[in-house]
Formats: structure tokens, C-alpha cells, sequence
């Protein structure tokens, strides 16, 4: 089968290698992470494929959706043995391969091996300008792995990017990371406020970061960022509602795409496909069915028109669309709920009934 | 005004500025009296007085009065108290501009301390006296009537050796203001005496009338008293003889005084401000027998700070002194006051315990005392000792004067003159917590031991003691660290930025003419603070917020608060607010930078204010449109009648805003910028592109873009071609915009409300239940039923309703809350406007606990109207309002039994909410509704949607009658209308009416 549906086609898929991780992140939103009596408890990404299966399942996936550019990610997809392999595949269907690793795997070898293969950026994650606090907010001693990743990879000739996430743990740090970005070769940034889902739901009173903090460092991102020359991206929706995007001319925001033409769907390592990396809901498996039986499924297009009352009429309705509506449904079981982010911004003392009682009933 | 029939002689005008403690304010002006006698005198010159706190009237009438009493060949204008000396160079800068020809000379205090803050290049001021003003005036005089001018001079000191060579007092120069002395002020100032032989380091007197002690003879001093006895009736007045140190001669004092008791010149009181060093039993005896009651400047209880201070060289005798005075005073009846000064430079915390402790002993060693205390923290004063040695009390006791200028900050003076740390021991912060945790436990004792004279001057002593009280609140403390903490950080800021305390601002306009109108008042307060802090910049600025009275086009809560800076969000989210808080408004005026002729526009005029400043803004010759957040216009329209360039427009939300064809000259549809100027008082997301379209090349508009949660942009978008350039003027907190280019889809308005509904609110049932157990005689607001109980909280509570002017406002509330409970919460924390005095306050709380007593039996929770009501009303209101603009406003008709016959409503939201009985037969309740409904039409308050004015509504009061004529009025319209539209009714009606009759 080959793509002639317009419907069907996506520009961009998201692999995930593995559900295994060597870091500890209280952040981390994988969905399989959820405890039970969570609202996205009982993910099960199944057996994992075989190289050959899976590869095939890669292949099946770019022909049939018609994407050009796959992200690989996890759990931590250099764990996978056969990771260099996958990945070279994924170097031979599509022009631009991007990898997402947490950097404490990458040796010269590897690094090699990637350039080898033609991936075209790697994302490494730098929370703080220390190793104490990254090394604390990540769980695991990897704040040196990390920046050495970093001038191995620069030096390979593969582009790096840093993710940062915003945290209320890590609150003004954005300016050193930047900086330290720019010193180990990166040159962009993807910004990510805390988006719980999966096991993050249960530190959202300890991590999620209020609006002030992130606003601060919006104001750093659009000083540092020229005069670093690092670009600066949101990928986690910062509500509109919240901020105002005009006074930061410097960052690129971006808002939850699931549900329009250009959406961030998810493929396991078993092949279940996702709406996105913080969905729980499977819409359908590649390696048992075709790509448009699995576009089919409503999921998509009913998430998208459900959203919280309070943003039904909004300017930013289209485009917000209430921001981060799976870690609403994650956080308080209701994808129509306002997110938490939004939620703590608006309700301030919730903030502490929640580190009292979380998770509460449903 | 006919000119006086000694016009053909040149004349001079003095003018006093007049004080802003209105409240303090004596009456007599006998500086100017003085001065403006010995010029009649000397010179054969006609002498007027004008004092702007008497005036009244706004800046218009005072410069029709300067017309009408003129020309003259000059005008001297006081600087008495360094404490007005921004609104003296107002006053100046206007007189200035009225009469530009006609020669400006300051006096007083301030301006004998600094001329050179009076004359100086650029100055309104052509010359300054220094010192007393009758000698050096007199020689101005002379060479402006030889021809010569004035070229920014100083003249005097001159002081006058020999009192008795002065005219008497020209008491007669007050004309103007006798018949209404009464109202001016309680006290009389006249004064027998001039300058003081003592160095006190805090005191200014020096600068003005010098160290030598002079007086009237005392035959003089008496005669003066005389003549004053011929003008007004002394015993209606406490004469304050404001002499800097009263009877400092023994002899003559003694002479005085007992002239006073012989002839019978005793007044309600005499009050006088002297040392007690040298009174003994006599003096003590003779001043109470002459009425007297003194001022005693003590000023510590620390001999080492009295020394610091040149009180005196023998502390010791000087502190017994006041002890012994103390004895004698209980012997005699003599009242007295003692002042203290806290915190002057070298103070500490060990000089303050010592004061306290010998006040202490001062007050408290006998179960009464006939002395009250006065405490007062140490202020800076031009012309005073420590101000012209700033640097030696600095280096000798590490003082420091956060303010050694303050008098050019136009508002909160006083803070920022008492702004200082006294010493290396003692930090401003540290005074302001002694003083106020150690005394106010004095101040409280000393007010219940306090003995008076068992005469009436015994509630003036009373309300001193209780004002002083006042004073020492935890509030006023904490105010006063609040203030000081926000001083400090902006100190700090403008070091770290390297830059000075700003500028003094400029206003061509005189400001504090009408102290007596509170709105007057709080507008000015708003001004002087916004020029203080540069907010405010520009003259045509000032003078608009002087001019349009936020009063008058919004609803007094919320002109209140927009006075005070306070935001008050809209009912609903969506909904343009009545105003935006001042400083926000007056940023984005400035910044609109509209002038004569421009063309403006108000996008989202609730109430009219903003477009009455605008129309202002662009005077006679400009525009404004006012575009109305909906499509009725009636109110809006209403509120800006009398503006002749002000154009009204209604905006359905979800229409885009169009401006083309509403200005002279343009035509509708071309879509081409017309407008110079736009302002919109909300938030929206994004800069709508609309805004491009309605701006000329270059035009402005203000308004806030950003979050809907959280603070937003104030913007100037200036157009330029196809593009809005925006500049970012601040981060402002306002309601966000519904409708087109809004945050969200416009809330619903009058049109999708509900056209008719019928409510059973327990809030409003129960507050008629309370009103039907007052008997509150023939009021208009009475809806006694005899036949109820009468609870025991009834009399003081129709007590509490009779004392309370703006009682009214009590019933329009009664309509706004669904619950008892909540109508309660707001009457105790926050009634309406009219009910925010002492008195309002009391009956508010009064009635919200009779509303928590009363177990009423409200109604059914089901209402259950006749079921031809709604169809009924709904098809009159159709005819009745049919010549209106729009559709009827919604009503919501409430049942409140307690009514019985009768019917209470008001406006609210734009629903016209009607109180009736439903329990009252069917045609009853219609004719009822109806007659409610048709005030609104015939009734201008109801009209402008101000239902909560503060009417009397008692018998034979003027509200009374207006109410009556109202009535009448009505009644004649509902007889006119169903006559002329509706005759079927005419038997209901008459019915109703034999009923009500």
C-alpha cells in the first residue's frame, strides 16, 4: 500500500526503541511510568519487535503514512542492542533522522556510527548549569555523560540540540544551560515546561514550575538567545491565556498538534501508534494493521474538539486548543479539565492540596 | 460683581493659598489683614483679600472674581507653609498666565527661608519678600506706581519695631467671607505679638519674623481685641492668637490678660502657644480667668535632647517647670496641652524612653489632669536651625535626611518631611515603631483622665483628644513603614541607576480651590500624587482630570476606586469595565499626546468619562466619538449631553469597530483612517488590524494586549502605512475585552437577556422584611406594617436609618444580593458609597445584624405570579418603550411580600430590577411594575443609572419634596401613557391609585 490519501499522509513520525531507561527522571513522562489508580495506569506496550520486525514495521510506517522526517526516542533507545542498526535504517527511508537520547551512552563509537548513518541532529537533555542539581533532577550521575555526549557529538559532526525542562526544582537556570549549550557546540534549544503524564502526575506540587518561573525564563531566552546565537523553542503549549508570545520575539512557540495535518503520533516498540508521546490511548497497532485503518480511529479528531469549557470561545482556541490536554487527563482524568499548568496558574493553592492528597479519588 | 466704589485707586490683591487640612482651618487671615492695611495706609492704595480655601468654586470662578475685583498694579500670592509650596507655584503659574502684566510677589514662611525657590529664572514670581511683609511690600508698591518693574528681587528682612506704629486690623478687608465665617473655620487667628528670643533647632519662625520678641502695647493689644468684638460675637469663637510665644513679658502679659477678664472680652476660648518656664500661681490663675487655654512647646523629656534641641540651658528647671504647671493648672482650671517632638536629629532610643517616662509622670502622678498631649514626629523645615545645618547634625549624630527637599513632591508631604533617621541608634523605622507602640497607650490613658472645664469648649477639647487618639492606630503605623519601605527601595534603585530624586513637576493650574467637596478632593489627591510620581506630565492632562468629574459618568464605587488606583473587574467576563484604575488611564492619555482639534475616539465608553477627558484633550475644536460596549446608547448618551464634541455610537460586540463617516468631513464606508487618537480601557490578545484602519498616518491608540489571566502590555500603537508600530508603556492588570478582536465571544448583553423574569431572592425579601418592622414616620422609604412585631433592634435602628444622609442607598443594595447572608456581608464590608461615612457605616452594620436576628418568613420558593403577569407586562413595557432607542431594558421582577402595596426598584447591570408583592392582586402588581418601570424614564437619576443617590427622604425635607414632584411626575406620565397607548388599563390604574392614595 502507498500513500494517495491526503488524510493519511504525516510529515514526521516518533519511534520509540525501548520502554527501558537508566536515568530516575521525576519529570518523565512516558506513559508507561503511571502507577496503578493513575488515569493512564495499565499502558502495556506489549513484546518488544525483533530487529528484523521492527524495521520492518519502520519501513511499513514511512511508506504507508508518507513521512520524511522520524524522531527516535524511548525509554532510552541507545539501551536497545540494536539501536545502531535501527537507526541506520530509519537513515535509509527518510532524509531526516533525529535522535533523542539521555547521552550517557554515547561514546566516540557510537557518535561515529551515527554520523555514519546520517542522523542529522541529537537531542541530550541539560536541566541545570551543575551537575549537582541535574544530576539530583535526573536521578542518575550524568551531568558530565551528558556534556561529553555533547563535544563528542559537535566533534562527529552531528548537530546537537538541548532539551530543557522547566521546573519549579530548576527555576533560573535556563541562562546557564544556555550558556553551556552554546559552549558544547549546541545551538538550540527546546524548551519544555513540565508536562506531567505518567509517573510525573504524582510531582506536580515538587516540580511543576509556576508561571512567574517560566516567564523568566522567556525574558532570558529572548536576551540570552541573540546574544548567544542558540535558538529557542517551546515544544510543551505555553497557554497563550498565560503569556503573551509578541513580547518574545526570539522563541518559537509551539502548541499540541494532535488532531490537525501535522500531528506528533507515536510509534512503540511494539508497534502501537499514539496520538503522542504523552497519550496512554492506542490507536491501533502497524504491525497488525494498515496505516489507514489506524488514521481512522476518531480518537484524534474528538480529542482535539473536546476542550475545557473556560477555553470554548477563546482567541487561541484553534491553536492553544487548551494547551496540554493529555496531562489533563493524566493529572485529573479528564482531557476537558483544565490542564495542570494552567490549573495551578489559576488556582495557586491547589498546589499544596495536591502534594497532600495526590493522587486523589476519582 | 460691581467693582467697589473706591475702584479709580490703584489697587493690590493678596491672596492666601489657603490649606489643605480644611478641616484645621482658622479664619482671619491677619498676616494679609495686616499687611493689606498698612499698604491702604501708606500708600492710599484699595487693598483685596482673596483666601482660595474660602473661595469655593473652581478655577473658572476665581478668575472671574480676579476680573471682577481688579485691575490691579500688583498681586502678592503667601508661600506660607513650605507644605503648599507646589500648589503655590500652581496658583502662580496661573496668575501668572490670567494677568500676565500684572507683577507676582511671594511671601511667608517658605519663602523667607528660600527665596530662591520663589524667584528664579523661569519663575512665575517677579519678586519675594523676606521676613514680615508690610515694610518691604509697601516699598514694592512705591516703585511699581513710579513706573519702575520688578526684576526677580528679594526684598526685606523689614521687620516692624514698634507694633503700635501699624494700622489696626482691617478686619473689614475680609468682607467677602464674613457672612459665612462660621463655616470656614472654628477658630479665629489674629495675633499680638511677633518673633521669639529662643534658638529652638526645629523651629522656622526665625527666618520669618526674626529673635526679638515685639508686641502691640497692651492697651493696643486689648483695643485690637475691641475692635474685633465690633465684627463678630467673640463667644461664638476659640480665638487661636497665633502668636509664635505669647507673653513672653511678664508684665505685659499679666496686663493682658487681666484687661481681657476686666472688659469682658472672653470669646468660647482663648488658645495660645507659650512656655511655662515663667508661669507662676498668678499667671495661672490669670490665664484661665481670661479663658485661655496653652500650648506649652515641651518637646522632649530628655534633658540631653532638650540641650541638642536649645531648649535652654537648665533642662532640669525647664522639665519642672512644666510639672509645676501641671500642679497649678488642676488648682485653677487651666487647660494645656503639651507638645512633643519625636525623633529629632541626635533622638535615640534611650531619649525616647526618657520622654516617655517623664510625660508619664507629667500625666499620670494624679488620678486627672487638665493637660492633653500633643505628639508629633520631627519634620524638616526650611528656614529652621537643622535645615541649615543639615551636614553638622549629620556628622555629629549620623542622622540622615532622605528628604532634605521634600516640599517639592506634590504629594504625602508629610511622610516625606518627617522621612529621616535621627541618629546612628535610631533608625526612622525604629522612631515610628516607638512612638507608635509606647504612646498610644499614653494617648489613651491621657484621654480618660483628662478634666475639662465642664463647658461646652470641653467637646473641642474632646474631639483633640480623641483625634490624637486616632493617630496612634496600628494602621497609621503600619502605613507609615509601608511608605517607608517603598522610599527606601526606590532610593536604592535610583542609586543603582545613578539618577536623582525626579524633577519637580509642573501644573499651570491651581489646585485645591473646593476642599470642602470630597470628589473635588480625592480628584486633586489623584492629580497631585500622579504629579508626584511622574505619571503625569503634561498641562492638558492635568487640567482634564481636573475638569471632568468621574462622578458624574460612573457609578461612585467605581469613580472612587478608579481615584484611589484600584481596579474593579466588570460583573462579567467579557464586559468593558466603568474605568481603568487612574495611573493606567493617565499613562496611556499622556501617551495618546492628543492636542486642539485632534480627533479621538473612546472604543469602549461604559459611562463616558474617559471620552469627556478626551473631548477635553482636543477641545472646542476637535472630536470624539464614544463608542457604547452595545447597542444602546441611551445612558452613554445621557452622560455626555452637554458635551457639544462629543459624538455617541453603539457597537453590536460582535461588530468590528468602524469609525468612517462619524467625523465632520468623512464619509461611511471609505474604510480610510480618520482618527487621531483611540483609546480602549480592556484587554485584547492581539493588536486587532481594525485598529490600523481607524488611525490617520501616525495616529495613536492605547490600549492593553496580552494574557487573559495575567498582566497584561499597555501599548501605544502608532500607525505607520500598513503597520502598528507598538511601544510598551507598562504591565497593567486589566478586564479582558469579549466580542470582536477580544479574548472571548461577548458576554451576553441586554438583548439576549431574558426580557422579563420572575424571582423569589431571599436577599431582598428580607431586607423588606426588616424596612416593614421600622416605623420610620413619614419617610418615603417607609414600608412600616404596624401589625408586626416590633423587634427590639427596631428604634436604634430607624435611629441609626434617620442619622445616616445617605440612607437610600440602602434600599437600591437591598436589590442586588440573591442571599440575605451575602446582602449582610457587603452592607458590613462594603456598603455603597453613600453609606461610607461614620454615620452610613453605622446604619449599614446596623442593618445587616437586624437582617442576621431576623427569622423572616420570606416567601414561597416557588413564586407564583397571576398567569397572564409576564404577558401583561411584556406587552405595556413594549408600548411604553417603543419611542426609545433598543428594546425595554430586562426586568426582573422581585417578590418581596413585605411590600405589600408598594414597589421598589432600581437599575443594575442594565436590568431594571422591580421589587412588588406578588401576593397583591394581579392588576395591582401590573400597574405597580409599570409605575416603577416608567421612573425610569421620568426620573434623570434613574435616566443617567445612578438609582443610589444619596436623597433625604424624609418629611419636609428637599428630598422629600423632590421625591413628591418625581412622583407626580410619574404618576402624570403612566395616567398620559395608558391614556394615549394602553386605555383598557385606565380602570386598573385608577383602582391602584385610590389604592395607594
Amino acid at each position: 500500500m502507498s500513500v494517495t490519501d491526503e488524510g493519511m499522509q504525516v510529515p514526521r513520525l516518533d519511534f520509540e526503541l525501548t520502554t527501558g531507561c537508566d536515568h530516575r527522571c521525576g519529570h518523565c513522562y512516558n506513559v508507561w511510568g503511571a502507577k496503578e489508580g493513575d488515569a493512564q495506569a495499565g499502558y502495556d506496550p506489549g513484546r518488544p519487535l525483533r530487529t528484523a520486525a521492527f524495521k520492518a514495521l519502520m519501513t511499513k510506517a514511512v511508506t504507508q503514512s508518507g513521512c520524511t522526517h522520524l524522531t527516535l526516542t524511548g525509554g532510552e533507545p541507545l539501551l536497545r542492542p540494536d539501536a545502531l542498526e535501527v537507526i541506520g535504517h530509519a537513515c535509509t527511508l527518510v532524509p531526516a533522522v533525529h535522535l533523542i537520547t539521555n547521552g550517557s551512552h554515547v561514546t566516540p563509537a557510537v557518535a561515529a556510527g551515527l554520523t555514519a548513518a546520517g542522523v542529522k541532529s541529537v537531542q541530550l537533555t541539560l536541566l541545570a548549569g551543575d551537575a549537582t542539581l541535574h544530576d539530583r533532577l535526573k536521578g542518575a550521575v550524568c551531568f558530565d555523560d551528558t556534556c561529553r555526549a555533547a563535544l563528542t557529538l559537535s566533534e562527529a559532526g552531528v548537530a546537537v540540540t538541548i532539551c530543557y525542562v522547566a521546573m519549579a526544582e530548576n527555576a533560573g537556570e535556563l541562562g546557564a544551560v544556555m550558556e553551556l549549550a552554546c559552549v558544547l557546540g549546541a545551538r538550540q534549544i527546546s524548551y519544555n515546561r513540565m508536562s506531567p503524564t505518567g509517573v510525573a502526575i504524582h510531582n506536580i506540587a515538587r516540580l511543576m514550575p509556576t508561571v512567574e518561573q517560566v516567564e523568566a525564563d522567556l525574558d532570558t531566552a529572548e536576551v540570552l538567545g541573540p546574544r548567544l546565537r542558540v535558538s529557542v523553542g517551546t515544544a510543551m503549549p505555553l497557554p497563550p491565556c498565560l503569556f503573551r508570545p509578541e513580547r518574545y520575539a526570539w522563541v518559537r512557540f509551539g502548541y499540541c498538534s494532535t488532531g490537525t495535518a501535522s500531528p506528533n503520533l507515536v510509534v512503540d516498540p511494539a508497534g502501537n501508534v499514539r496520538s503522542c508521546n504523552l497519550s496512554s490511548g492506542i490507536l491501533g497497532n502497524l504491525a497488525r494493521q494498515d496505516w489507514a485503518e489506524i488514521m481512522a480511529n476518531p480518537y484524534p479528531r474528538d480529542f482535539r474538539r473536546e476542550i475545557p469549557a473556560m477555553c470554548k470561545g477563546c482567541a487561541y482556541e484553534r491553536s492553544c486548543n487548551g494547551g496540554c490536554k493529555e496531562s489533563g487527563f493524566a493529572t485529573f482524568g479528564d482531557a476537558t479539565h483544565p490542564e495542570p499548568f494552567l490549573w495551578l496558574a489559576l488556582h495557586p493553592e491547589a498546589r499544596a492540596a495536591m502534594a497532600a492528597t495526590w493522587p486523589g479519588p476519582r | 460683581m460691581t467693582p467697589p466704589a473706591s475702584s479709580a485707586k490703584p489697587a493690590v490683591l493678596l491672596v492666601s493659598p489657603g490649606i489643605l487640612r480644611w478641616s484645621d482651618q482658622d479664619f482671619g487671615l491677619p498676616h494679609l489683614v495686616s499687611i493689606g492695611g498698612y499698604l491702604e495706609r501708606e500708600l492710599g492704595v484699595r487693598v483685596e483679600l482673596l483666601d482660595l480655601g474660602y473661595e469655593g468654586g473652581d478655577h473658572r470662578a476665581l478668575a472671574e472674581t480676579i476680573a471682577s475685583l481688579g485691575p490691579f498694579v500688583l498681586i502678592g500670592l503667601s508661600a506660607y507653609s513650605s507644605f503648599d509650596y507646589p500648589r503655590v507655584m500652581s496658583v502662580a503659574r496661573f496668575l501668572k498666565a490670567l494677568h500676565p502684566d500684572v507683577p507676582l510677589v511671594g511671601g511667608g514662611y517658605h519663602a523667607s527661608a528660600l527665596p530662591g525657590d520663589v524667584v528664579f529664572e523661569g519663575s512665575p514670581f517677579d519678586a519675594v519678600v523676606v521676613g514680615e511683609g508690610e515694610r518691604p511690600l509697601a516699598d514694592i508698591v512705591r516703585t511699581l506706581l513710579g513706573g519702575e518693574r520688578l526684576d526677580k528681587t528679594i526684598y526685606g528682612p523689614d521687620l516692624v519695631q514698634e507694633l503700635d506704629t501699624l494700622p489696626p486690623y482691617r478686619w473689614d478687608l475680609l468682607r467677602r467671607y464674613w457672612p459665612r465665617a462660621h463655616d470656614i473655620g472654628r477658630k479665629f487667628q489674629i495675633y499680638l505679638s511677633r518673633g521669639c528670643p529662643y534658638h529652638c533647632t526645629f523651629c522656622m519662625e526665625r527666618s520669618k519674623s526674626g529673635y526679638k520678641w515685639r508686641a502691640y502695647s497692651a492697651d493696643r493689644a486689648l483695643d485690637e481685641l475691641k475692635r474685633l468684638a465690633t465684627f463678630t460675637d467673640l463667644g461664638r469663637w476659640v480665638v487661636n492668637v497665633a502668636d509664635p510665644l505669647f507673653g513672653f513679658n511678664r508684665r505685659w502679659r499679666r496686663e493682658v490678660l487681666e484687661g481681657i477678664a476686666r472688659e469682658g472680652l472672653l470669646p468660647r476660648q482663648y488658645w495660645t502657644l507659650t512656655r511655662s518656664d515663667d508661669l507662676d500661681d498668678t499667671d495661672v490663675a490669670l490665664l484661665a480667668a481670661a479663658r485661655f487655654s496653652i500650648g506649652i512647646g515641651l518637646e522632649s523629656g530628655s534633658p540631653e535632647l532638650l540641650r541638642v534641641m536649645q531648649k535652654g540651658n537648665e533642662p532640669g528647671a525647664y522639665l519642672s517647670a512644666l510639672l509645676r504647671l501641671a500642679d497649678l493648672s488642676r488648682k485653677h482650671g487651666l487647660s494645656w496641652a503639651a507638645n512633643v517632638i519625636i525623633g529629632h536629629p541626635g533622638e535615640t532610643p534611650a531619649t525616647m524612653r526618657e520622654t516617655h517616662a517623664y510625660l508619664e509622670r507629667l500625666y499620670l502622678s494624679a488620678p486627672e489632669t487638665c493637660g492633653w498631649l500633643s505628639v508629633d514626629p520631627f519634620r524638616l523645615y526650611p528656614g529652621a536651625d537643622v535645615f541649615e545645618r543639615i551636614g553638622t547634625y549629620e556628622a555629629r549624630f549620623g542622622a540622615k535626611f532622605h528628604h532634605p527637599r521634600w516640599w517639592t513632591h506634590w504629594y504625602d508631604g508629610p511622610f516625606h518631611a518627617q522621612h529621616i533617621d535621627p541618629s546612628r541608634e535610631l533608625d526612622y523605622e525604629g522612631r515610628v515603631r516607638f512612638m507608635y507602640d509606647t504612646y498610644a497607650p499614653l494617648v489613651t490613658e491621657v484621654q480618660a483622665r483628662f478634666r475639662g472645664q465642664g463647658r461646652s469648649i470641653d467637646r473641642v477639647f474632646a474631639r483633640s483628644l480623641e483625634e490624637q487618639r486616632e493617630q496612634f492606630s496600628p494602621a497609621m503605623r503600619d502605613r507609615l513603614l509601608a511608605t517607608a519601605k517603598r522610599a527606601r527601595t526606590e532610593a536604592v534603585r535610583r542609586e543603582s541607576a545613578g539618577t536623582s530624586e525626579p524633577p519637580e513637576p509642573l501644573a499651570h493650574r491651581p489646585i485645591g480651590l473646593q476642599l470642602r467637596d470630597p470628589w473635588v478632593r480625592r480628584r486633586e489627591e489623584a492629580v497631585r500624587r500622579l504629579l508626584e510620581t511622574g505619571v503625569l506630565r503634561s498641562e492638558r492632562v492635568v487640567e482634564a482630570l481636573l475638569e471632568v468629574a468621574p462622578e458624574r459618568f460612573l457609578p461612585a464605587e467605581e469613580a472612587e476606586a478608579m481615584l484611589l488606583d484600584r481596579a474593579r473587574p466588570p460583573a462579567r467576563e467579557g464586559e468593558a469595565p466603568w474605568a481603568v484604575p487612574i495611573r493606567i488611564l493617565v499613562t496611556g492619555l499622556e501617551a495618546l499626546g492628543l492636542g486642539a482639534g485632534d480627533r479621538a475616539a473612546d472604543l469602549a465608553a461604559r459611562g463616558g468619562y474617559v471620552a469627556a477627558l478626551l473631548a477635553e484633550l482636543v477641545g472646542a475644536a476637535g472630536e470624539v466619538v464614544a463608542v457604547a460596549p452595545g447597542v444602546s446608547t441611551r445612558a452613554l448618551a445621557a452622560s455626555l449631553a452637554d458635551r457639544a464634541n462629543v459624538r455617541v455610537k453603539g457597537r453590536a460586540p460582535a461588530a468590528p469597530w468602524r469609525l468612517d463617516g462619524l467625523f465632520e468631513g468623512t464619509s461611511e464606508g471609505t474604510r480610510e483612517g480618520t482618527c487621531d487618537g483611540v483609546w480602549l480601557g480592556a484587554a485584547l490578545p492581539r493588536a486587532p488590524r481594525a485598529f490600523r484602519d481607524l488611525l490617520v498616518e501616525g495616529g495613536v491608540a492605547i490600549t492593553a494586549l496580552g494574557p487573559r489571566f495575567r498582566a497584561q502590555d499597555l501599548v501605544r500603537l502608532t500607525r505607520h502605512g500598513d503597520t502598528l508600530e507598538e511601544h510598551r508603556l507598562g504591565r497593567v492588570d486589566l478586564p479582558v475585552l469579549g466580542g470582536f478582536g477580544g479574548w472571548i465571544p461577548a458576554p451576553p448583553q441586554d438583548a439576549d437577556l431574558p426580557a422579563l423574569s420572575v424571582e423569589a431572592w431571599r436577599g431582598p425579601a428580607a431586607a423588606f422584611a426588616v424596612f416593614a418592622r421600622l416605623d420610620l414616620g413619614r419617610d418615603a422609604a417607609s414600608c412600616f406594617d404596624p401589625a408586626l412585631p416590633a423587634p427590639p433592634w427596631a428604634p436604634e435602628l430607624a435611629a441609626a436609618w434617620h442619622a445616616a444622609p445617605g440612607r437610600l442607598a440602602l434600599v437600591g443594595e437591598a436589590l442586588r444580593h440573591v442571599e440575605p447572608a451575602e446582602l449582610a456581608r457587603v452592607l458590613r464590608h462594603g456598603p455603597p458609597a453613600p453609606l461610607r461615612d461614620d454615620l452610613g457605616r453605622a446604619l449599614a452594620v446596623a442593618f445587616a445584624d437586624a437582617l442576621d436576628t431576623l427569622d423572616v418568613p420570606v416567601v414561597a420558593d416557588v413564586p407564583a405570579p397571576a398567569p397572564t403577569l409576564a404577558a401583561d407586562l411584556t406587552h405595556l413595557r413594549g408600548l411604553l418603550w417603543e419611542a426609545q432607542p433598543g428594546p425595554p431594558p430586562p426586568l426582573v421582577v422581585l417578590d418581596c411580600r413585605a411590600l405589600g402595596p408598594r414597589g421598589r426598584a432600581c437599575t443594575w447591570e442594565g436590568r431594571r430590577r422591580i421589587a412588588v408583592s406578588l401576593g397583591e392582586p394581579a392588576e395591582h402588581v401590573v400597574m405597580q411594575v409599570l409605575h416603577e418601570d416608567i421612573h425610569a424614564l421620568t426620573d434623570p437619576h434613574v435616566w443617567a443609572g445612578r438609582d443610589a443617590t444619596a436623597r433625604d427622604t424624609r418629611l419636609d425635607t428637599p428630598g422629600f419634596t423632590l421625591h413628591q414632584e418625581l412622583e407626580q411626575v410619574a404618576l402624570a406620565a403612566t395616567d398620559a401613557f395608558l391614556r394615549a397607548k394602553a386605555p383598557g388599563w385606565m380602570p386598573a390604574f385608577e383602582r391602584w391609585s385610590a389604592r395607594l392614595a
